[in-house]
């Protein structure tokens, strides 16, 4: 059972890996873009909100490439499975205070749907993300 | 059961090795995006202003707003959210958030008059949609004479509602 679960996880980090690589190089070209979906959230001032729009683009691509890694692999799904947690949060809180905002998950390209889509989105990633915490074999790292 | 104490001698070593080395991994990569980050900003020519642009919008005060209210001469805009503006906004003002740009325009456009002053306004004097909205218009529509009301919502509030409008909507609030 196990060894199957493990044969079949290079499917969900190609696939999570994919879609933050992705994610990342959008928001590296464009900071401003996100720079304003993060101020729209109205959780962070704007110094923070600025750190934010360089730093996190660059590590979803990092971590988004190190999931591929086998050494990495734990590591960055923590990460992740940890960026994912708060992402959804700020979501949740967005949809709870009524704001009618852009994801700004993939910063301008993507434009936002709606919370439902976006939170069930992200609560299937979150489960990839503890399939592979929970099944990848530890004496990889 | 009797299996456990035989197996977890051998277990404990490898466990301890794997707990430093993702910990090492998860270090390592919260890290690394750091200097290429700076890169980024240093070089990114879509960099965003790391302060606010000072007087790239004149402000407006609550007293000069009712003034042009007061004279018709005014174009009033509120910046915030859809559900607050309906929950209550500046008498005659139209709704364009930055999240429903496209959708609120065209409702500006034909309300706008040639020499009308726009006044903009979002919650209160540290948020950031009313100077979004400013740049956009300017930019993207070439509206010029754009102010951006001080203290936003939260000033004309205090300052300016109607006394039972005020009571009714911190009531509700």
């Amino acid at each position: 059972m196990n060894g199957n679960h493990i044969k079949w996880l290079w499917l969900p980090r190609l696939l999570i890996a994919g879609i933050f690589i992705f994610a990342g190089v959008i928001k590296v070209i464009q900071p401003d873009t996100f720079f304003e979906d993060v101020l729209n959230y109205q959780l962070l001032p704007r110094s923070a909100a600025w750190l934010i729009a360089f730093y996190l683009p660059m590590l979803e691509m990092v971590v988004g490439i190190a999931l591929l890694f086998r050494p990495t692999c734990r590591a960055s799904a923590w990460i992740l499975l940890l960026c994912m947690i708060l992402f959804t949060t700020a979501l949740a809180f967005a949809w709870v205070r009524g704001l009618n905002i852009e994801c700004g998950c993939f910063g301008g390209l993507i434009p936002a749907s709606h919370y439902g889509w976006l939170l069930t989105r992200n609560l299937l990633l979150i489960s990839l993300l503890g399939w592979i915490i929970l099944v990848y074999p530890k004496h990889d790292t | 059961m009797e299996m456990m104490p035989e197996n977890e001698p051998s277990k404990a070593p490898t466990a301890g090795i794997v707990k430093r080395t993702t910990v090492f991994w998860f270090l390592i990569l919260l890290l690394l995006p750091v200097p290429f980050a700076i890169l980024n900003a240093w070089l990114n020519p879509n960099r965003p202003a790391w302060t606010k642009p000072v007087g790239e919008f004149p402000f407006i005060t609550v007293a000069g707003l009712d003034v042009l209210r007061a004279n018709g001469t005014s174009m009033i805009i509120d910046a915030r959210t859809p559900a607050e503006f309906n929950h209550s906004h500046i008498p005659g003002a139209l709704n364009l958030y930055p999240g429903a740009f496209d959708s609120g325009l065209e409702a500006v456009i034909d309300n706008w008059m040639p020499e009308q002053t726009i006044a903009i306004y979002c919650g209160d004097a540290g948020c950031a949609s009313s100077e979004i909205i400013a740049r956009r218009l300017r930019a993207e529509v070439g509206f010029e004479n754009i102010y951006l009301l001080e203290g936003g919502w939260e000033r004309w509030l205090q300052v300016s509602a109607p006394l039972p409008y005020r009571d009714e909507t911190q009531a509700i609030q």
